[in-house]
C-alpha cells in the first residue's frame, strides 16, 4: 500500500492546526475527494486534532500549538479511485519553522522528514506577511535630495526584518538543500501545494490564487514557478474556518450547524468556494 | 566552536554546513577537533544539519559550492566610488521584489539574499525623521576579494544560469586604473581576470559637476586599463545618473577612448528617474554574456600530407 508522507510547512499563526481539525472533519464526513477507509475504524491517535475539534464545536478558535509540540496523526485514506493510502499528518509549533530560518540549521527529526516526504504543503497567511512595496520609490526620492543631506543621514536597517519574499525563498532554499534537492533542474519531487491560508482575510483576491500570490509576494511566486515543474506545483486559496473566530467567541454557525459546514478552498483555476477541504491533498497524492 | 576543518574551502568551524555534505560536520574525515571538546560538542551540535552558505555576499571559496551545478556568468561591475554601482544592483533587486524581470530573465533563486536584503534595508524607513539613505558605501577592507552577489536566473527558453555580480569598493578600480599591480587593487585584478563580462560606470552627475575634466580622466583611465585585459569579453559602458547631462566634448572624450580601446563595447544610459533603464542595463549585459563561447576545440595542425605522418606529433 502507498504510504506517502506529507511535510506540512507553516509558520506561527498560519492556520495549520485549524486546517488539520477541519480536514479530519471532512474526511470523516465521507463526502470529499479523500475519505477515511471504513475498514480501519477511527485512527489510533487523534490527540493532534482533538483539541481543535473541541474548540470548533464550541464555536471558538483553537489554542496556539506550543512551540515544542511535534505530534503526528496517521489517517487511513482512500481516494476517488478507491486506492488505499496512509497519510502521515504532522503537527508542530509554527515557531520551529522560523527557527530553521533563524538558526540556518535543521534538527535531525526535521531532516528525516525532509528526506522522506514526497509532497510538501506550504501554508502562507498572506495578510500577515511583511513586505516593503514602496521602497523603490524611496530609492527614487533619495536621488532627488541634495547630496549633503544624504551623507548626513546615516543608513539604518529596518530592524533587520527581511521582506517576506526573501524570507520564504531563503527558507525553501534551506529546506530543499537539506532534502537533497537542487533547483538548477526543475523539481518534480517533492510535489508542492501552496495554500494561501485565511483567504477570507484578503481584501481583493485576484482571479486565481496564483495571481493573488504573485501580487503580494512576487519574488516567491517567481521562485516557485521557476524551481518546480508546472505540473508539480499548485496554488490554492484556503479558508479553513470560512470566517475569523476568536478564542472566546461562541459562533452560532459553528455551534449549531457544526464546523463541517464551514470553511472552503479556492482551486488553482480560480473556481468558486469549494467546501471540500481535502482537494489540495487529493491533488498532491494523485501521482505519488 | 572548537576545532576546525582541514578543507580550506569548508567553513564548518564558523557555523556553516559541512562542504562535503555531512549532516554532522564532526563526522567528516576532514574535521580536526580538539580532543577534549569532541564529546561535549557531539552531544550538543551533532543533531543539527547546517547549510553551506550564509546568505551574505559570497567569497571565492563559496563559489566552489555553486559553480558545479551548471553554467554561470560573472559580471564585473567597475566604476569609481559613488558612481552608482550599488544603486543599480539594489534597484534591480527591488524590482525583482516587485515582480519585475531583469531584462528578459526571471528570478530563480539566490544564495546571497541576506546581502541583497541588507542593501535594500537601507531604503526602508526606520526613523521617519532620518529619511531614506544611500545604500552603504562598500568600504575598502583588508580582504582583497570582491564580495559577490548571486542571482539564479532563467531565460525565456527556460535555460538556467547562475549569475554573479562583483560588489566591490570603487577605490579598488580607481587605484587599479592608476597602478595595475597596486596591493590595494588585487580584487580589481581578480575581477579583470575572471569576469565574463564588464559594466563600466561613468558618473554623469560628476561629469557635469565642478570638476568634469578630472571625472572624464578617471573614466578614461579605467577604460584604458580594462582594455589591456578585456580581449573579446563583452563590455557595457553605463552612463549612470543620466538625468544629469555632461557637456558634449566631455562625453565625446570618453566615447572616443572607448571606441578606440574597446571597439566591441556597447553603451547604455541609466537613471533612477526611469527605473526600467537600470534593470534593462543589467539585462543587456547578462544577455550578451549568456551564451559565452565554451572552450574552443583544439585543432592539431596538419604538418604533412603523407599518411605515414598521420600519427606523429607535430612537436617532434
Amino acid at each position: 500500500m502507498n504510504k506517502p508522507e506529507l511535510l506540512l510547512l507553516g509558520g506561527h499563526n498560519s492556520g495549520k492546526t485549524h486546517y488539520a481539525g477541519q480536514l479530519y472533519g471532512r474526511l470523516t464526513s465521507q463526502e470529499g475527494c479523500l475519505r477515511l477507509r471504513e475498514d480501519q475504524g477511527t485512527p489510533q491517535d487523534l490527540s493532534a486534532v482533538e483539541g481543535v475539534l473541541n474548540a470548533l464545536y464550541s464555536g471558538h478558535s483553537a489554542n496556539h500549538t506550543p512551540r515544542d509540540t511535534s505530534t503526528e496523526v496517521v489517517l487511513p485514506l482512500q481516494d476517488a479511485q478507491g486506492r488505499a493510502l496512509d497519510l502521515h499528518w504532522p503537527d508542530y509549533g509554527g515557531e520551529q519553522l522560523n527557527g530553521v530560518f533563524e538558526e540556518r540549521s535543521v534538527t535531525e527529526a526535521w531532516r528525516q522528514r525532509l528526506l522522506k516526504s514526497q509532497a510538501w504543503v506550504l501554508l502562507i497567511r498572506l495578510h500577515s506577511e511583511t513586505t516593503y512595496p514602496d521602497e523603490l520609490d524611496k530609492l527614487l526620492n533619495r536621488e532627488s535630495l541634495p547630496l549633503e543631506s544624504l551623507t548626513r543621514s546615516a543608513p539604518t536597517a529596518s530592524g533587520g526584518k527581511w521582506d517576506a519574499n526573501a524570507y520564504w525563498v531563503e527558507l525553501l532554499q534551506l529546506l530543499l538543500h537539506v532534502a537533497g534537492r537542487g533547483t538548477a533542474q526543475r523539481l518534480r519531487r517533492p510535489r508542492l501545494a501552496v495554500l494561501l491560508s485565511c483567504y477570507d482575510e484578503i481584501p481583493e483576491p485576484r482571479a486565481t490564487p496564483s495571481q493573488t500570490l504573485a501580487a503580494k509576494l512576487p519574488l516567491l511566486s517567481a521562485f516557485i514557478n521557476s524551481a518546480w515543474e508546472a505540473a508539480d506545483v499548485s496554488i490554492w486559496g484556503l479558508s479553513a474556518l470560512g470566517k475569523p473566530l476568536a478564542p472566546t467567541s461562541q459562533d452560532e454557525d459553528f455551534c449549531k450547524r457544526g464546523p463541517e459546514e464551514q470553511g472552503w478552498v479556492v482551486a488553482p483555476e480560480g473556481s468558486k468556494h469549494d467546501k471540500d477541504l481535502t482537494r489540495p491533498l487529493a491533488w498532491l497524492l494523485e501521482s505519488l | 566552536m572548537s576545532g576546525r576543518c582541514g578543507n580550506p574551502i569548508c567553513f564548518a568551524h564558523e557555523g556553516e554546513g559541512c562542504v562535503m555534505g555531512e549532516p554532522n560536520h564532526m563526522a567528516c574525515d576532514r574535521w580536526r577537533s580538539q580532543p577534549e571538546d569532541t564529546l561535549a560538542k557531539s552531544a550538543n551540535d551533532g543533531q543539527l544539519t547546517r547549510v553551506p552558505w550564509s546568505a551574505s555576499a559570497l567569497g571565492l571559496a563559496d563559489l566552489a559550492q555553486l559553480t558545479p551545478r551548471g553554467r554561470h556568468i560573472l559580471i564585473g561591475v567597475l566604476g569609481a566610488h559613488d558612481a552608482g554601482k550599488t544603486t543599480l544592483l539594489t534597484a534591480c533587486y527591488l524590482q525583482l521584489l516587485r515582480g519585475q524581470r531583469i531584462g528578459k530573465f526571471t528570478f530563480a533563486g539566490s544564495r546571497t539574499l541576506g546581502a541583497w536584503e541588507s542593501l535594500a534595508a537601507h531604503t526602508r524607513f526606520d526613523d521617519p525623521i532620518k529619511g531614506p539613505a544611500f545604500p552603504p558605501h562598500t568600504p575598502r577592507g583588508t580582504q582583497r576579494v570582491p564580495g559577490l552577489l548571486h542571482l539564479a536566473l532563467r531565460n525565456q527558453q527556460d535555460v538556467h544560469r547562475d549569475v554573479y555580480f562583483t560588489d566591490a569598493p570603487g577605490e579598488w578600480f580607481t587605484r587599479w586604473a592608476i597602478k595595475e599591480d597596486a596591493p590595494e587593487a588585487e580584487g580589481a585584478q581578480w575581477t579583470a581576470q575572471h569576469a565574463d563580462a564588464f559594466m563600466v560606470f561613468s558618473d554623469c552627475q560628476r561629469l557635469s559637476g565642478d570638476l568634469p575634466v578630472q571625472a572624464r580622466r578617471d573614466t578614461q583611465q579605467l577604460i584604458e586599463r580594462l582594455s589591456n585585459h578585456v580581449g573579446q569579453r563583452p563590455v557595457l559602458l553605463v552612463w549612470a545618473k543620466s538625468d544629469h547631462t555632461p557637456n558634449i566634448p566631455i562625453r565625446n572624450g570618453i566615447r572616443s577612448t572607448l571606441n578606440r580601446r574597446i571597439t566591441h563595447a556597447q553603451e547604455f544610459d541609466t537613471s533612477t528617474q526611469n527605473l526600467g533603464t537600470l534593470s534593462d542595463a543589467l539585462g543587456k549585459i547578462i544577455e550578451t554574456a549568456w551564451n559565452a563561447p565554451l572552450a574552443q576545440a583544439i585543432n592539431e595542425p596538419r604538418v604533412s600530407a603523407q599518411p605515414f605522418f598521420a600519427y606523429r606529433s607535430h612537436h617532434e
